[in-house]
């Protein structure tokens, strides 16, 4: 059984009336709140281990756990595991040295938030200053864990006198009985969203790592890192009445902010927008004719039908998750003291909503696009000028990008040095983080920063993965000195 | 072999199924929740009073919100500070998704007008907290005839506000519904309160509410009929206050507060533009002190529009009129028009004009024009009250500024004057997408 209580309470205040004083108590004005969460879970964890020479080994386990987040109608879940390994060499010198093969099956859970299951309201002051209440959550009797399903196959090897290793996975995990914040109609009394267990969504993809010491001598040392991972999502089962029905395949979708959606067949939270294809000028205007205006009907496809730019004009712009995380990194290790570290980092094929261009260019039409609309792609002028209900392609962009992320010089202190602070061990360390975009296609580069995403606002929260009051990563340099008594 | 698989299986079945029959289980997992209001909780009869309230405050709420959107949509109000959203109001022009669809995001406490929530919230808070009012017994719950009467009145004003403001609407996850069918139902929420043993005041205000719901589906001399015993001098108020964002009068805030709204062309030195202001006239009628706006001799400070203030509501605390002896009048003047009793018309008429100071009506003393003399009346006597853009609709009336009039910020003016099913309802309604 495990218990888990977290009980929160803060006050501040504000205004203090004379210097020196530092108690909340002690300002003018004073609040506080004080929150309680509470969570148990029980469960019963069986596993058995079996291994042959020294070569083969095969894990199975099975889990079964309750958890008082479940709805009042879901009863406990089993999760059963199975793994096995190969070991194909080991110990052996040459260029092969060590040779694992392995394969895994598992399924585990996550847990619904706390208090996700419970029909609640909220508290709402009255104009007579008494309390009053008004529905909250909608909660969900139902609710269960997310299931995930996942199995995983790869080697781990090690080459020339183990100075390569090479780790490599493919997996293929699907979610099913996803968690997801599904919209309730407003006219069930609730506005905010339920949590339900729907649908299906899979994730696969490789992982590899390889670490290769390619220079090994007294005065140098020089290993070169390279982790990389991809990943393909989809949604493959919403549980809505369209789901599984090809012919209904377009409109099978939630819509969770401006541009949003949980699209099956489509990654999670991807980005849909009208793309228009066909404008021209009133006559004798600056102005976008209206009536004439076409959008794509399949992707920027400017071979296929245009289309009337309505509801059925909106296409796949992309998604919010990377498909290719990579970072590269060399460490060289000179003499015996001195060592410099480099790393770059890059994230490939994210899609983000450019809040910031659609004010300028949709909201309140003060760019240069708009000033001058002869001078520009008239199809982007008439996105602008029809764009202040948000939802044109101009403003959902491809936001990759490869980052200088960091640079790193470490000197090990000398005997001398440490004697003088009584220290046994020490070392001193000059590191820089974000020094450079190395390349990105976001057209808001410099002004805004391809990496960040407000968590506030991203799809999860019903709204857009876009840059909106967030801070970028800074550049930083520091200094640390690290000593060892 | 076989033994030990049998063993191995005992293993892992016996702890599960032991887990899964165990009566403690439910012990070990309850949990305490001191920061979440529970439903189960609420649904005692210890909390009656406590659901009564919360209904009347989830109203005044409502009743604001609605006021200011019938206001900002119909001829009341104009945006004055190009705000985004007061501009797609102000407009007429709405999309069910998206940015467009504000009358369907936004809610009590936003700093616009609000639509769809707030009234789909108090809609279903009042009829779950009827339905566990009738649940219980008067052992239970002490005055709780009087508690059906008032949440039953709230419910019934909730269907007819509703009906007054969408195209069409739903409830409780279910079909679509025409606003003669909302009608309907407010008509029967009216009929419970009254069955209930409605009284006095609160009888009052359940007869305006269902004369004003039965005049809105053309049955006239009915509704005549059951305002006619409304006393003069009877008045039902919501109450607010500053004390927080949603308790504030939103009529006086959004005009006179934050200036995102000014009082609109029509309104201005009433009754000289009004229905359809011609600024070439020197205005030399009598003004009508029943809609008092005045010229504060600057302009927006965003957008240099010209602000007008209602004299109405003087401060974020200040009452809105729920439901009146005048309104009741009005409603039985418009009987006594279709009836071709035009005296007895203009003998109300002429009562509320004295009473509020005004001259006599001196019109003709035709169909046509007492109709019009009608709509003049109902604008003044409950000017910024939330009854406007209905009124619009209902009197065939033209929406100022003209469809097709740039607003000078990139906006042109439709003609919406109804709001369509949201998206966030017809997606979501399980009802309407068959699952």
């Amino acid at each position: 059984m495990y218990t888990r209580s977290i009980e929160d309470v803060t006050a501040d205040g504000d205004r203090f009336p004379a210097l020196g004083l530092s108690s909340v108590n002690a300002t003018a004005e004073r609040q506080g709140s004080d929150g309680f969460v509470e969570n148990n879970t029980v469960g019963v964890y069986l596993q058995q281990q079996f291994g042959w020479r020294d070569r083969f080994f095969l894990t199975g386990a099975v889990r079964a756990d309750d958890n008082s987040a479940f709805g009042e109608d879901f009863d406990l879940i089993v999760y059963p595991k199975v793994s096995g390994s190969w070991v194909v060499a080991e110990g052996g010198s040459g260029f092969v040295n060590s040779f694992r093969l392995r394969a895994a099956y598992g399924e585990s859970g996550q847990q619904p938030d706390a208090f996700a299951a419970l029909r609640s309201f909220a508290t709402r002051p009255s104009s007579t200053g008494t309390a009053t209440v008004r529905p909250g959550s909608p909660g969900n009797s139902e609710l269960g864990p997310e299931r995930g399903v996942e199995v995983e196959a790869g080697f781990d090897a090690t080459f020339f006198d183990g100075r390569v290793s090479i780790d490599f996975t493919y997996y293929d995990q699907s979610t099913k009985d996803a968690i997801v914040a599904r919209n309730v109609p407003p006219s069930t009394g609730f506005t905010s969203s339920r949590f339900v267990n729907i649908g299906e969504i899979n994730n696969r993809g490789i992982e590899l790592g390889l670490n290769a010491r390619l220079i090994e001598s007294e005065t140098l040392d020089w290993d070169f890192i390279v982790n990389a991972s991809t990943n393909r999502n989809r949604i493959v089962d919403l549980g809505l009445p369209c789901s599984g029905k090809p012919e209904l395949r377009d409109t099978c979708f939630l819509q969770l902010g401006w541009t949003t959606r949980h699209h099956e067949g489509y990654p999670v939270g991807s980005l849909f927008a009208p793309s228009v294809a066909f404008a021209e000028f009133l006559p004798g205007s600056d102005q976008i004719n209206r009536e004439t205006l076409l959008c794509h009907s399949v992707d920027e496809d400017d071979n296929a039908p245009f289309i009337p730019c309505n509801e059925e004009a909106w296409i796949y712009q992309g998604h919010p998750d990377p498909n290719l995380e990579i970072s590269v990194g060399s460490s060289f290790t000179i003499g015996e003291r001195l060592t410099v570290d480099a790393l770059v980092q890059g994230k490939i094929g994210q899609t983000k909503y450019d809040l910031q261009g659609w004010w300028r260019y949709g909201a309140i039409q003060q760019s240069e696009l708009n000033a001058y609309p002869r001078d520009h792609d008239i199809r982007h002028v008439a996105e602008a000028q029809f764009g202040s209900t948000g939802e044109y392609d101009l403003w959902v962009n491809e936001a990759s990008f490869v980052r200088f992320r960091e640079l790193s010089l470490t000197y090990q202190m000398p005997d001398e040095w440490l004697g003088l602070v009584r220290s046994t061990r020490g070392s001193l360390s000059l590191s820089a983080r974000n020094l450079a975009m190395l390349w990105t296609n976001w057209t808001e580069w410099p002004h805004h920063d391809p990496e960040v995403v407000d968590p506030s606002n991203t799809f999860s929260g019903n709204r857009e993965p876009q840059e909106d009051s967030a801070v970028p990563p800074l550049t930083s340099i520091n200094i640390t000195v690290r000593l060892g008594m | 072999m076989t033994k030990q698989i049998i063993k191995a299986s005992a293993f892992v079945l016996v702890p599960i199924a032991l887990l899964a029959s165990c009566d403690a289980l439910d012990e070990l997992l309850s949990v305490e929740a001191p920061s979440q209001v529970v439903a189960s909780d609420l649904e005692d009869p210890g909390s009656a009073q406590l659901l009564v309230a919360s209904v009347a405050n989830e109203f005044r709420c409502t009743h604001t919100y609605h006021a200011a959107a019938s206001a900002i949509t119909g001829n009341e109000w104009r945006d004055a500070s190009n705000n985004t959203v007061m501009n797609i109001w102000d407009a007429r022009v709405h999309d069910t998704s998206g940015y467009g669809s504000q009358y369907a995001s936004a809610d009590c406490g936003s700093g616009q007008p609000a639509l769809y929530r707030p009234l789909s919230r108090t809609r279903w808070l009042a009829d779950y907290v009827l339905g566990l009012l009738n649940g219980w017994t008067d052992d239970e719950v002490p005055g709780r005839s009087d508690m059906i009467a008032e949440v039953s009145m709230y419910a019934g004003y909730t269907y007819t506000l509703f009906a007054e403001s969408m195209c069409e609407m739903a409830f409780d996850d279910g079909p679509v519904v025409a606003p003669a069918d909302a009608f309907g139902t407010a008509i029967e929420r009216f009929d419970q309160a009254a069955a209930a043993g409605a009284s006095g005041d609160l009888l009052n205000a359940v007869r305006v509410g269902k004369a004003r719901a039965q005049l809105n589906l053309g049955q006239t001399s009915a509704a005549a009929a059951t305002a006619s015993p409304v006393p003069e001098g009877f008045e039902w108020l919501l109450q607010y206050s500053a004390a927080q964002n949603v308790t504030k009068n939103k009529q006086w805030q959004f005009n006179v507060d934050t200036n995102t709204a000014t009082i609109a062309e029509p309104y201005r030195e009433f009754p000289c533009n009004f229905p359809w202001p011609d600024m070439s006239m020197e205005c030399t009628a009598e003004l009508d002190p029943r809609v008092e706006v005045t010229d504060q001799m600057e302009g927006h400070t965003n957008t240099g529009i010209a602000l007008w203030f209602a004299e109405k509501y003087e401060s974020a605390g200040s009452p809105v009129q729920l439901a009146s002896w005048e309104e009741a009048q009005l409603i039985v003047a418009e009987a006594a028009i279709e009836a071709g009793n035009y005296g007895q018309a203009e003998s109300i008429f002429n009562t509320l004009r004295a009473n509020a100071g005004v001259s006599p009506y001196m019109g003709p003393m035709d169909m046509a024009g007492m109709m019009e003399q009608l709509y003049y009346e109902r604008s003044a006597e409950l000017f910024l009250e939330g009854q406007h853009l209905w009124d619009l609709r209902r009197f065939g009336q033209r929406a100022y500024p003209p469809v097709g009039q740039d607003d000078g910020f990139g906006a042109v003016y439709g003609n919406q004057l109804c709001f369509d099913l949201p998206a966030t309802e017809f997606q979501n309604n399980t009802t309407i997408t068959g699952g």
